[in-house]
């Protein structure tokens, strides 16, 4: 279950209408490393997740990622709440605009629907935590690449934030792998899938 | 812990922590784990300036709220931690007042909150 608290995570003010860079940021709403694809990267996994704590995890940062892309929308929602046609058309904005106005749509900085396909959700935990510190790196190098390309500090502020969540939300997941493997044979990590081979499994941690 | 043929990543331990201010202007409250972009350098690092009433007193409850959030992530990997623990109890303590108050004077921010105030307020505005 979820509850809604009527608040964004970090700030956004951005005061200037710019859909070019609006379109460069909704790559973090719908695109293949944005925070939509991480939350539901997460919130599907945690289910089958053989450790409870990670599951417990998954859900919180699964949760946080959805702050995100509340702070993601925002900014696009601020970037093109004033638009103009002239502006849409000298800016590029034209072919999004004449799809979706100025509403918000989770798609890739070069106009890809957000889609499942981008990421998974494997049934193996060593598997999945692997993918997430994956994701993790790659959302920071989406936002290393926004932010050598905008200037605006009041766009910066929240991408730098968001940035630096990524890094965090890596060292998480390694730590979470680093408990799967406690209740792992240290010696072949691989010998069966804890996901599925519940026979194998024994909730004792120490096994080398 | 370095092992051929699998991740690793060392397990964190408690150190000092960034107040909540601090830790929300750097993205999170622990200076161990604060590794800024190169290009981030060249700016000084601008506090979240806030516009109105509303934002000055919506961003000390946005700062604790965060600290609370990083606290919480470090818990699920270290649950037994007693100065995470510590902090956590501090920061529901101090998150419940700050929601209250703003709940009173401003609007209520979840479904939990009182007021008799409307709310006809977006926080993508």
């Amino acid at each position: 279950m979820w509850f809604y608290e009527k608040n964004l995570e970090f700030p956004v003010n951005i005061t200037k209408t710019c859909p070019k860079t609006a379109q460069l940021i909704i790559s973090q709403y719908g695109g293949p490393d944005g925070e939509l694809s991480a939350s539901m990267r997460y919130l599907a996994q945690r289910y089958t997740m053989p450790v409870k704590a990670v599951g417990g995890l998954l859900t919180d940062i699964g949760t946080e990622e959805l702050a995100h892309m509340e702070m993601i929308c925002a900014m696009v929602y601020q970037l093109t709440k004033n638009l103009t046609i002239e502006d849409a058309k000298a800016q590029g904005f034209d072919a999004y605009y004449i799809d979706h106005t100025t509403a918000l749509w989770p798609q890739a900085a070069a106009g890809l629907p957000f889609s499942a396909i981008e990421f998974q959700s494997k049934g193996d935990p060593i598997t999945d935590l692997t993918e997430n510190l994956a994701a993790e790196q790659k959302a920071r190098t989406v936002y290393d690449n926004l932010l050598r390309m905008i200037d605006d500090p009041e766009i910066r502020e929240p991408l730098k934030f968001l940035r630096a969540r990524e890094i965090v939300h890596f060292q998480r997941f390694g730590e979470a792998l680093e408990q799967i493997k406690q209740h792992l044979d240290c010696n072949n990590y691989y010998f069966f899938n804890p996901e599925f081979d519940k026979q194998f499994w024994d909730n004792k941690t120490e096994n080398c | 812990m370095s092992e051929i043929a699998i991740a690793s990543v060392a397990k964190q331990k408690w150190n000092t922590t960034y107040d909540c201010k601090e830790g929300f202007q750097k993205g999170t409250i622990f200076p161990e784990l604060y590794r800024p972009f190169f290009v981030e350098e060249q700016e000084k690092c601008c506090e979240a300036q806030p516009h109105s009433e509303t934002e000055i007193a919506l961003l000390s409850l946005q700062e604790c709220t965060f600290s609370l959030i990083d606290v919480q992530l470090y818990l699920d990997t270290h649950p037994e931690d007693a100065d995470a623990l510590h902090m956590k109890q501090q920061l529901q303590k101090q998150r419940k007042a700050a929601m209250e108050e703003f709940s009173k004077e401003y609007y209520p921010l979840t479904m939990d909150c009182c007021s008799e105030q409307c709310c006809d307020v977006a926080p993508w505005d």
